[in-house]
């Protein structure tokens, strides 16, 4: 979806295909305090998720009947949020001239009908439901070799997180630390801390722990605390994953 | 090139100072030159510890604005030969502090010393973050209790990270000193053992300092309590310093003592 520059010895410049995995924000109504709200309680809850994170804003879902959102407002609420805009999937009704001005890339039609532009987006968009009972931001089929491995005891404060890939962890995560990954979470070490796995949705990632002794664990936003994982499997060797909307443990 | 030890441990009052004085009094014990810097600005403690509270007249602040030369700062310890101790300032605060300043005196330092011990204040803010940035070695102290090893865990994260070390890309060495240890209380399951605590941290045991009477009458008197080497906590804390430089000791103190006869019938001091 983007060309990639990479500088050569003689030749300045050469392009290169790549595949980078992106994240949709797909909007399915528009109300300016209610999305500002939304976005800005998944940065507090994800802060590490939203540095930042460049986003294309799908418009397919939009009801085609009620008014176009003001786009320089829309792209200044995602921007309050910490999200960075770099383009428009769906996008059939504003200007294309407003939209280079904002300088938007135009992602086509998406899944629907790609207009054909070359751009090899994967068009699998998880949807990420801007509402109060939304889970996790959406996601894309992530590219494989984006996995992380820590040799060392991930400490409390510290917050880890593995874009679009699984993190192995060869020792302990403290209480009070952090680990993320959009795939699996595998601990090979007790797990005392919070666990995130499939943070970008990701519903069949698993968590993997030597002891569960987790202050938190999730999965694509679905999550049990403490006190609800005292089950048969604390402080044992363990694996998290969810059936449907539970998340179940089951020993290892 | 001399050594820099940070002593360390986030939370406040589980023994930093009075393992900082034990330690650098050890290592000049052992015929290592060694200084104590009080980087507890604004709370001056160390000198009292040391018993040289009177002979403070300039301090490290005084160094780091050129108001005074490293000579004139630097404290001789009466009692122990090639000791030295650098005051933290009473009337300053953390704020007085530059990374080139603590620098610049710990260079100095450097071309002089074996060894040079910084006492880190409490917390994980800039005072702490300065006496820690550029240790070669970490002793960080915790008490068998859970905020304390929640906090100590929390530092080792800062150290991994926020150390000159950790920016290119080396690794300070770090060590657990445990101190306030009661074995009785283990085992009556009211403290965390030794082991729950090496297990939490995953760094090497340096030693095991038991809670003792010693520590605070040593306190109060202004004598390192390892010059008290009838205690049970100066023999310890000789001990984690004989480990410090290579030595294989074995644990001491860890079990609840066996009570003699005598001592059943006379008294019920444990």
């Amino acid at each position: 979806m983007t060309s990639e520059n990479l500088s050569t010895d003689t030749p300045l410049f050469r392009f290169k295909n790549s595949r980078v995995s992106l994240n949709e924000l797909m909007l399915l109504d528009f109300d300016a305090g209610r999305l500002r709200d939304g976005l800005a309680q998944h940065a507090a809850r994800l802060p590490s998720l939203f540095r930042q994170m460049p986003v294309i804003l799908n418009l397919e879902q939009l009801p085609a009947e009620q008014p176009l959102p003001p786009l320089a407002e829309l792209l200044a609420i995602c921007r309050d949020s910490a999200l960075n805009p770099i383009g428009l999937k769906g996008n059939n009704r504003y200007d294309s001239a407003l939209c280079e001005s904002l300088g938007l890339a135009d992602f086509g039609q998406g899944a629907r009908g790609d207009s054909g532009r070359g751009e090899p987006v994967a068009a699998e968009p998880v949807v990420a439901k801007v509402t109060d009972t939304a889970v996790a931001p959406a996601a894309e089929v992530a590219t494989p070799s984006q996995t992380r491995i820590l040799t060392t005891p991930v400490r409390s404060g510290q917050q880890i997180y593995v874009r679009g890939g699984d993190l192995i962890v060869l020792s302990s995560v403290g209480a009070g630390a952090e680990v993320m990954a959009d795939g699996n979470i595998h601990i090979y070490g007790p797990l005392r801390g919070r666990a995130m796995a499939g943070v970008n949705g990701d519903k069949t990632a698993r968590i993997f722990c030597q002891s569960l002794e987790a202050e938190l664990i999730s999965i694509a936003g679905y999550f049990k605390a403490c006190e609800d994982l005292q089950s048969e499997h604390w402080q044992k060797p363990a694996q998290a994953y969810l059936s449907g909307t539970r998340l179940d443990t089951a020993p290892l | 090139m001399a050594e820099i030890i940070v002593v360390t441990s986030g939370k406040g009052g589980v023994g930093k100072t009075t393992s900082s004085a034990a330690i650098g009094t050890g290592l000049a014990l052992r015929g290592h030159k060694t200084v104590l810097v009080d980087f507890d600005v604004g709370l001056r403690n160390l000198d009292l510890i040391m018993g040289c509270e009177r002979r403070v007249v300039f301090d490290l602040v005084n160094v780091i604005n050129n108001e005074a030369t490293l000579n004139q700062a630097l404290i001789k310890d009466k009692r122990t030969e090639g000791l030295f101790i650098l005051p933290a300032s009473q009337t300053r605060d953390k704020d007085a502090l530059s990374k080139e300043g603590v620098e610049k005196v710990l260079n100095e330092l450097a071309e002089s010393f074996d060894y040079i011990v910084c006492d880190s204040p409490a917390g994980i803010e800039k005072g702490a973050q300065l006496a820690l940035y550029f240790a070669d070695t970490a002793i960080v102290v915790t008490n068998p209790e859970v905020s304390s090893v929640r906090d100590s865990d929390r530092i080792l994260g800062v150290l991994q990270s926020k150390s000159r070390k950790a920016e290119q890309g080396g690794q300070i060495r770090e060590h657990l000193l445990l101190t306030r240890y009661n074995p009785a209380r283990v085992q009556a399951g009211e403290m965390l053992s030794v082991d729950d605590v090496s297990d939490i941290l995953a760094i090497p045991l340096l030693g095991v300092i038991p809670e003792s009477e010693a520590v605070l009458k040593a306190s109060n008197q202004g004598v390192p309590v390892v010059l008290d080497d009838k205690s049970d906590a100066g023999q310890a804390y000789l001990d984690a310093i004989a480990r410090f430089l290579g030595e294989d000791r074995e644990h001491r103190f860890l079990d609840v003592q066996r009570k003699g006869l005598l001592s059943r019938v006379f008294g019920r001091k444990g």
